[in-house]
């Protein structure tokens, strides 16, 4: 369903959609010819899914390249990212996905350090202090805004670890929980941060 | 705890500290491999890349430290612990060298003896975000940097020699070097620009930003093959270059996509000795095979990168090597006639560094059913 709604628009001209037009002013034009009416402008990070009109001439068997396709392509979340911001195309973001805040050694630059790729927890895991490298850090963590600013979370299927093979969905921070590409705005944040208007979504200065 | 024999204690740390220079401690490192073969592509398929391990430091794998160890030096930090975010690689005379960007050096794993050390963290050769790394024939090891925007030349013992840059609009990602000329592929400005190896003067610039034939749009990575063309992998065009070392375009393929013959990122690239040209694809976690002519031929990697079985995660880059097969030999299948090794960076995940061989099958006929 949302490819679909992603290669209707990659086609019938982005630029004409606020939301998404953003992209072909900022950073992430990354396009030689700015040819947005063709998508070029979305294709670095949604790739078109072709169809089969080719296949490996040492692997003829059905589904070997599918079977690719389905499971080991990244998602939205923060490796896509991370496969441009490695260092060599863009300035490499030195977090590392799946880390626990427990082991996730803090930057200098806080901003620039968030963990990725951590489950936000249910309301009773929130309710103290966040544990952080040597300690807890003070401020309670409350359910991220849904609307005015919109910080959405990624779900993302997992076994639970009690060896029963059972899945549970975690509510993951990425990237794109503050950042949006589909943007113009500074940094590409989906609200400013002036105060640390952002970080106070989530994190309430209180103890 | 113990106020008293704190000072006690800062001796001993700076003697170990010391000794921690002078010598690689306990360097051991470990080839991590799978109780039974991993083939790509998977049976029934005829056979043509076996995983062989994963190359990790020792201390990935090192048990927690003991009562002892941590009274001394206390808790060891972590952070220093694995390759942290490895890009480009290279073997040579039985040393893997792994460019570390995110622990800015070169780490030096000595296969033979199992010892490990780094080079290039000091002095005016010092690192900061080395990205691809290739030996030159003459032995010296050509070092890529994007944050010094450079290409730094160390002997291979790590002495560092020359550097390499332009002031501005300019950005490293690759290098390598024929006859007497050093190519750097600049990602700044979408082009190669081509050194005189004894002066280091400009000599020309291949290409410029665009989509044409000879034109590049983000290329990250280059290689050489054995008739002295280069293939370009031409990230954000979706696509590889074949030119020759005038700039002139031989041969594209690939376009945006998911399918065999495409690219969804486009990064490391190889060739080995009959022209079969290796294409890493970031965003897939594989690397495909694809013949002289372009035509895709094969993929190895994949998801599973947990498992350690031959997977991958944000994948860098891949190379080639006839000349050590013999350090991983204890790791090929009795079934599988080994040709030359196959190594891959991944960016992300436990398994930094894999290691693959290309080669046949040694059983020709199938079994016929009885
Ligand atoms: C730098 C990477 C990047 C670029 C460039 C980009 N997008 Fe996205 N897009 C994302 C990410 C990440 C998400 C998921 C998170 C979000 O909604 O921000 C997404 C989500 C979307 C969605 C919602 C799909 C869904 O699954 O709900 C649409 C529609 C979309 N993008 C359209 C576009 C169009 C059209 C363009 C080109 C003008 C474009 N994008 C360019 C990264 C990108
Ligand atoms: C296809 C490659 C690519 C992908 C994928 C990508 N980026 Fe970028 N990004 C770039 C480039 C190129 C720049 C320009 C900055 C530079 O030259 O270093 C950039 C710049 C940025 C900036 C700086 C914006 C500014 O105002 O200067 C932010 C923030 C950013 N990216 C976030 C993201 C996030 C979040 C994602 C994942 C949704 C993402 N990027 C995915 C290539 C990419
Ligand atoms: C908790 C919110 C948050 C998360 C999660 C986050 N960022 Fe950021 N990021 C920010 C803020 C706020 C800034 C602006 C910092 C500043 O202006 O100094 C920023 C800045 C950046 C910049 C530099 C932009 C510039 O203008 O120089 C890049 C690149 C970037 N982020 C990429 C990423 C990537 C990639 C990820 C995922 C690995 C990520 N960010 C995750 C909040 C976040
Ligand atoms: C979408 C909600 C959200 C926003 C917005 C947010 N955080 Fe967080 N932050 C979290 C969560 C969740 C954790 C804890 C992750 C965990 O438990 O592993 C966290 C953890 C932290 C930590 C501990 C990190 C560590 O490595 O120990 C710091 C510091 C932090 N946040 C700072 C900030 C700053 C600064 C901002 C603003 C730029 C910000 N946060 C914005 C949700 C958020």
């Amino acid at each position: 369903m949302s490819r679909i709604v992603i290669l209707a628009m990659m086609f019938v001209g982005a630029v004409s959609m606020a939301s998404f037009g953003g992209v072909a002013d900022g950073p992430h034009n990354m396009s030689a010819d700015y040819d947005i009416a063709n998508g070029e402008v979305c294709k670095p990070c949604h790739i078109p899914h072709g169809s089969t009109e080719d296949d490996y001439l040492w692997a003829q068997q059905d589904g070997v390249a599918i079977a690719v396709r389905a499971d080991a392509s990244l998602g939205h979340g923060s490796l896509l990212c991370m496969s441009c911001h490695d260092g060599v195309t863009a300035i490499s973001q030195s977090d590392t996905p799946g880390e626990t805040l427990a082991d996730h050694a803090l930057g200098t630059d806080l901003t620039k350090d968030h963990p990725v790729g951590v489950d936000y927890g249910d309301s009773s895991r929130r309710a103290g202090t966040v544990p952080v490298r040597g300690g807890r850090m003070e401020g309670i963590l409350v359910d991220p805004p849904a609307t005015s600013p919109y910080l959405p979370l990624f779900s993302h299927e997992v076994d639970d670890g009690t060896g029963t093979g059972t899945m549970v969905t975690e509510h993951r921070i990425e990237c794109s929980t503050c950042h949006t590409p589909h943007t113009d705005a500074d940094s590409l944040l989906r609200a400013p941060n002036t105060g640390s208007a952002l970080c106070v979504a989530c994190h309430t200065s209180q103890k | 705890m113990a106020r008293t024999f704190s000072a006690a204690i800062s001796i001993l740390i700076i003697c170990l500290a010391v000794a921690g220079c002078a010598s690689p401690v306990r360097d051991d490192i470990q080839a991590v491999a799978t109780k039974d073969p991993v083939f790509f592509p998977p049976a029934p398929e005829e056979p043509r890349i076996q995983f062989l391990c994963n190359l990790k430091r020792s201390e990935d794998t090192a048990p927690e430290a003991g009562w002892l160890e941590r009274f001394i030096v206390g808790e060891r930090p972590t952070a220093r612990k694995t390759i942290v975010k490895p890009y480009g690689v290279a073997i040579r005379d039985g040393k893997v060298y792994v460019a570390d960007s995110g622990d800015s050096c070169i780490v030096v794993m000595d296969m033979r003896n199992k010892r490990r050390k780094t080079l290039g963290n000091t002095g005016p050769g010092k690192l900061k975000m080395p990205i691809n790394i290739f030996f030159a024939e003459d032995g010296l090891l050509y070092v890529a940097d994007t944050v010094r925007n450079q290409v730094l030349v160390y002997r291979p013992d790590g002495t560092y020699v020359t550097a390499y840059g332009e002031t501005k609009d300019f950005r490293p990602a690759d290098v390598l070097v024929y006859g007497e000329e050093v190519f750097v592929l600049n990602i700044k400005e979408h082009n190669i620009k081509v050194y005189d190896k004894k002066t280091r003067k400009l000599k020309r610039t291949l290409g410029a930003r665009g989509v044409e034939p000879g034109e590049y749009n983000y290329p990250s990575n280059f290689a050489l093959d054995s008739d002295g063309h280069i293939l370009v992998s031409d990230m954000l065009n979706f696509r590889v270059q074949k030119i020759d070392v005038t700039g002139t375009p031989l041969l594209q393929f690939g376009k945006a996509g998911d399918t065999p013959g495409r690219f969804a990122l486009p990064k490391g690239i190889a060739v080995d000795r009959e022209g079969i040209v290796y294409v890493v694809d970031n965003k897939m976690r594989i690397v495909k095979l694809f013949n002289k002519e372009g035509r895709a031929l094969m993929h190895f990697g994949g998801a599973g990168d947990e498992d350690g079985n031959g997977g991958l995660l944000l994948p860098a880059q891949v190379i080639v090597d006839y000349d050590n097969l013999e350090l991983f030999r204890e790791y090929i299948a009795p079934s599988f006639d080994a040709q030359y090794l196959i190594l891959v960076t991944s960016q992300y995940g436990k398994n930094k560094v894999s290691v693959f061989a290309f080669g046949t099958s040694k059983v020709v006929a199938q079994p016929t059913e009885q």
